[in-house]
């Protein structure tokens, strides 16, 4: 009897700790705003090209970790990686409007020069 | 002295106990300030708010668990989403100062459109009046055209009727000429109609046949528009010589009234009484006196060839 009891709690403890669920969410979410990142294109601004890769790192990181079972551990990388894809994402918008706005504004310099004449 | 040494010993141990808060957390307040106290706190407030619960989570965690690992990811997450707000206002700033451009270009644009609409509007109007005076000098050349055409086809007409008129007379001469004397003479083309067939003897009224080849005479004068006339009056020798120039006019009036009555235009007929005074045939035969006694039409040259 005390033998079974024995077995139990291990077999409790054991599925307490193993069950914390698998992140498939987060880590959809994550890949998604990291896509998203490059597709913006991340890469014409230093920071956000920065960004972009600790959102891969960190997404690379968390699968070794899901793999290997730390399912909570992997959830916070993810958590991580989301915020600087995301980060990644806007910044990289930012950069593309102030590139845009700097090329208008030029072009209406240009006009207004022309006008000018 | 040394009371005070002990109290600050005692303070230094307690800080100790105390656990510091993990870099990122550090990180993320700091970065939670910049944001809320720039333009992120301005233009993006529910954004600020995000990242103030991402730290109020952190540092939660930080007091439940110090820095434990969970603290450190969720101080990340914080410090990303103050920096997100940020970067979302930048992408705002540049947003309105694209908007800005945008407007100023329709401004300019407007005006530039403007600009050409009045550069065309004048274009149109030279073309216009260009046309118009392409006209007016295609018109004036037309008419011009047809001014030379009609002087051309007039003075066709005129050369015609010269050739008919000259046709005309050239009959009418040979018509006359059976009638009369006609010779070519410095002084024009002289017709010399003998006084016996046209006035009895002493008298100046026409006879019946004088009136036949005067009216010859006339049709062959009428032809002739632009020549004065000179009929001249003469006699023979017989009789007094002042009686004698009477005479002359008489006849050479004589004949002027007939010829005009036909339809000579009686300005440029002049009638003179020579009388005796130049004969062309002896006056001492009766031939020769009846040669003087005579009436002579001296038709001028063209006025063009004198």
């Amino acid at each position: 009897m005390r033998n079974a009891l024995f077995v139990c709690a291990a077999a409790c403890l054991l599925a307490c700790g193993g069950s914390y669920p698998e992140p498939k969410e987060a880590a959809a979410s994550t890949e998604a705003a990291v896509r998203s990142a490059s597709e913006v294109g991340a890469e014409k601004d230093p920071t956000a090209t920065l960004h972009l890769k600790y959102a891969k790192d960190q997404s690379e990181e968390a699968k070794k970790l899901i793999s290997d079972g730390e399912n909570h551990r992997a959830e916070m990388v993810l958590m991580r990686a989301k915020a600087d894809a995301e980060l990644s994402l806007m910044l990289a918008k930012a950069h593309n409007e102030k590139e845009q706005a700097t090329k208008s504004e030029a072009e209406v310099a240009e006009q207004r020069r022309k006008l000018g004449k | 002295m040394k009371i005070l040494k002990l109290a600050l010993l005692t303070i230094a141990i307690a800080a100790c106990g105390e656990t510091l808060p993990p870099k990122e957390l550090v990180d993320a307040r700091a970065a939670y300030d910049r944001a809320a106290s720039g333009k992120a706190g301005q233009l993006h407030p529910a954004q600020v708010y995000e990242a103030k619960q991402a730290l109020d989570k952190a540092e939660a965690k930080f007091k439940d668990e110090g820095d434990a690992p969970d603290t450190k990811d969720l101080s990340y997450v914080a410090q990303r989403k103050a920096q997100y707000a940020e970067a979302m206002a930048e992408y705002t700033l540049a947003d309105q100062r694209l908007a800005q451009a945008d407007k100023d270009m329709r401004a300019l644009t407007g005006r530039a459109l403007e600009s050409a609409q009045a550069a065309l509007k004048k274009s149109q109007e030279d073309i216009e009046k260009q046309k118009q005076m392409t006209e007016a000098e295609r018109l004036k050349a037309q008419n011009a055209a047809a001014d030379a055409e009609k002087a051309r086809l007039e003075a066709e007409k005129e050369r015609q009727a010269r050739i008919e008129a000259e046709k005309r007379m050239k009959q009418a001469l040979e018509d006359l000429a059976k009638i009369a004397a006609i010779k070519e003479e410095q002084r024009g083309m002289v017709i010399t109609l003998t006084g016996n067939v046209l006035f009895e003897s002493g008298k100046w009224a026409l006879l019946p046949g004088a009136q036949i080849k005067l009216n010859e005479v006339a049709e062959a004068l009428k032809m002739n528009k632009d020549r004065d006339i000179t009929i001249e009056g003469h006699t023979d020798n017989q009789g007094n010589r002042q009686s004698n120039v009477d005479l002359g006019q008489h006849r050479a009036e004589s004949v002027k009234d007939y010829i005009v009555s036909r339809g000579v235009d009686g300005s440029r007929v002049k009638a003179i009484g020579i009388g005796q005074d130049r004969p062309i045939a002896d006056n001492s035969s009766p031939e020769g006196r009846a040669n003087n006694r005579r009436v002579e039409i001296i038709v001028s040259p063209p006025k063009e060839a004198r």
